[in-house]
């Protein structure tokens, strides 16, 4: 077998399409003969730095979104419900110390990503699903146990995701995200035959399961190929 | 079988989405039970009254969709090229011209909308495949005052772009922006049954078993079709949630597009395994 390729996932918990896009890679990682890594970064960094407007400052667009985010969450079996104010959760609270903790996880983890994963579930399932803060220390402690973290490792991310050496791994990760030529979340690169290849959004994984040579199964892969 | 869900799809051949869409459409108009409605549109006149920017403004979207568009070119099979300066052809030139003299293409077809297509698809191929020239001199009247009309309805549906598909299902408007929403348009165009077939390859002499799934129990009567022509019916009693047919030794003969039809339910597609 060729050796896995490289996918590496750059998405920020206030975004709900970027919850969808995590939840298909997630389950894919185990299908495609691929190595998924996951980045998390700041959006908001990002529409800074490419010049973007959040497509919510759109009136029209925000309608169409609040449609087309209902009609996937059934489609992805991802249970999106937008909050009660999503103005405020989206632009005016935020994600920044979200991203911050998320990074923390990630930093400490030792072994794989189960954790960082988990968290960054919990906190989509937060904002996107309870209508919870996530911008608190206490919403963040809540988020981190729900994932399975003990209390020591609670304690660890807590102490030090307003570090100064986790601020500046944020916002590299979101510099590496603006590199590679994003304008949004989630961006996914693909590294093929050396190159790499970015696909904004959830709605590419069938041409991108072409470029990679695997095959779509649609968005909850474990059912299709379940035998009838 | 039930009737056909009826699908608007506006466009403007400024686009080059839409030309992806609009292909797609035009192919599956033959394949889902569905009426594809054409209705060019202006896009400049969307964007004007929803307040949207082009999406070209933005340098970095500008990088990411000339490298999108080349990929869904190859994918969709649709022979897209780029302009040789984009930005005086689809900015400064537009296609205003263009999309009234469709408009009056289409109000001039009694009889179907063959003519709409073939002059929009030719349209797209000069801007977006041979890089020519689209503006021509408008017999403006009529047409002008039909183009306004057509994209102030369009702003009815608060469009956000072109190409929009409006799926008419249960007798309300769902709307889908984009050439990436396809098999969510079909997941919601399919009513009542799920098709299955095996995940892993095909091979010569192996058996395959297509099964479907009624989500109701509504249904009497299920049949089978391959390339259109009936393969294979049952009587299937409301109870009867899964109903399996079975090809067998299948050869290179066997390939084909196969769907299904219940009399509670329009045709489904099947998609086969490459």
């Amino acid at each position: 077998m060729s050796s896995k390729k490289v996918i590496e996932l750059f998405y920020d918990v206030v975004s709900p399409y970027s919850w969808l896009g995590f939840e298909i890679m997630c389950r894919y990682r185990t299908v495609w003969n691929v190595e998924l890594k996951l980045r998390p970064a700041f959006l908001g960094g990002v529409m800074q730095g490419s010049d973007n407007r959040p497509p919510g400052m759109v009136p029209n667009k925000m309608v169409y979104m609040s449609n087309d985010l209902q009609r996937l969450s059934k489609y992805f079996e991802v249970p999106l419900s937008p909050p009660s104010n999503p103005a405020e959760a989206m632009f005016i609270k935020g994600s920044l110390s979200a991203m911050r903790f998320v990074t923390a996880v990630q930093k400490r983890e030792k072994d794989g990503d189960k954790q960082v994963e988990q968290v960054s579930r919990e906190l989509w399932r937060r904002i996107w699903n309870q209508d919870k803060d996530i911008t608190e220390p206490a919403s963040l402690s809540e988020a981190a146990k729900k994932a399975g973290l003990s209390d020591d490792e609670i304690k660890a991310a807590m102490e030090s995701y307003n570090t100064k050496e986790i601020k500046d791994k944020l916002k590299s990760t979101t510099q590496d995200a603006l590199d590679y030529g994003s304008f949004g979340f989630p961006m996914i690169v693909c590294h093929i035959d050396g190159k790499p290849e970015m696909y904004f959004g959830s709605d590419r994984f069938e041409l991108m399961a072409h470029r990679l040579g695997e095959k779509w199964l649609g968005p909850v892969p474990h059912k299709a190929a379940a035998k009838l | 079988m039930s009737s056909k869900k009826v699908i608007e799809l506006f466009y403007d051949v400024v686009s080059p989405y839409s030309w992806f869409g609009f292909e797609l459409m035009c192919r599956y108009r033959t394949v889902w039970n569905v009426e594809v409605k054409l209705r060019p549109a202006l896009l400049g006149g969307v964007m004007q009254g929803s307040g949207i920017r082009s999406p070209g403004m933005v340098p970095d979207k500008s990088v990411y969709m000339t490298h999108d568009l080349q990929r869904f070119s190859n994918h969709f099979e649709v022979p897209l090229s780029f302009p040789s300066d984009p930005t005086e052809t689809i900015y400064k030139k537009g296609s205003l011209s263009a999309m009234r003299f469709v408009t009056a293409v289409q109000k001039r077809e009694k009889d179907g909308d063959k003519q709409v297509e073939q002059v929009s698809r030719e349209l797209w191929r000069r801007i977006w495949s041979q890089d020519k020239d689209i503006t021509e001199p408008a017999s403006l009247s009529e047409a002008a005052k039909k183009a306004a009309q057509r994209w102030m309805h369009l702003l009815d549906y608060k469009s956000i772009g072109l190409p929009m598909m409006v799926c008419h299902i249960d007798g309300k408007p769902e709307m889908y922006f984009g050439s990436d929403r396809f098999e969510l348009m079909a997941h919601s165009l399919d009513g009542d049954i799920i098709l299955k077939t095996q995940a892993s390859p095909v091979f010569t002499d192996d058996d395959v078993t297509l099964c479907y799934q009624h989500q109701s129990g509504k249904h009497k009567q299920t049949s089978f079709f391959k390339n259109r022509a009936l393969i294979d019916s049952n009587s299937s009693s409301g109870s009867d949630r899964v109903i399996k047919m079975t090809l067998k030794n299948v050869t290179r003969e066997d390939e084909g597009f196969y769907r299904c039809a219940s009399d509670s339910c329009r045709v489904q597609r099947v998609r086969p395994d490459r």
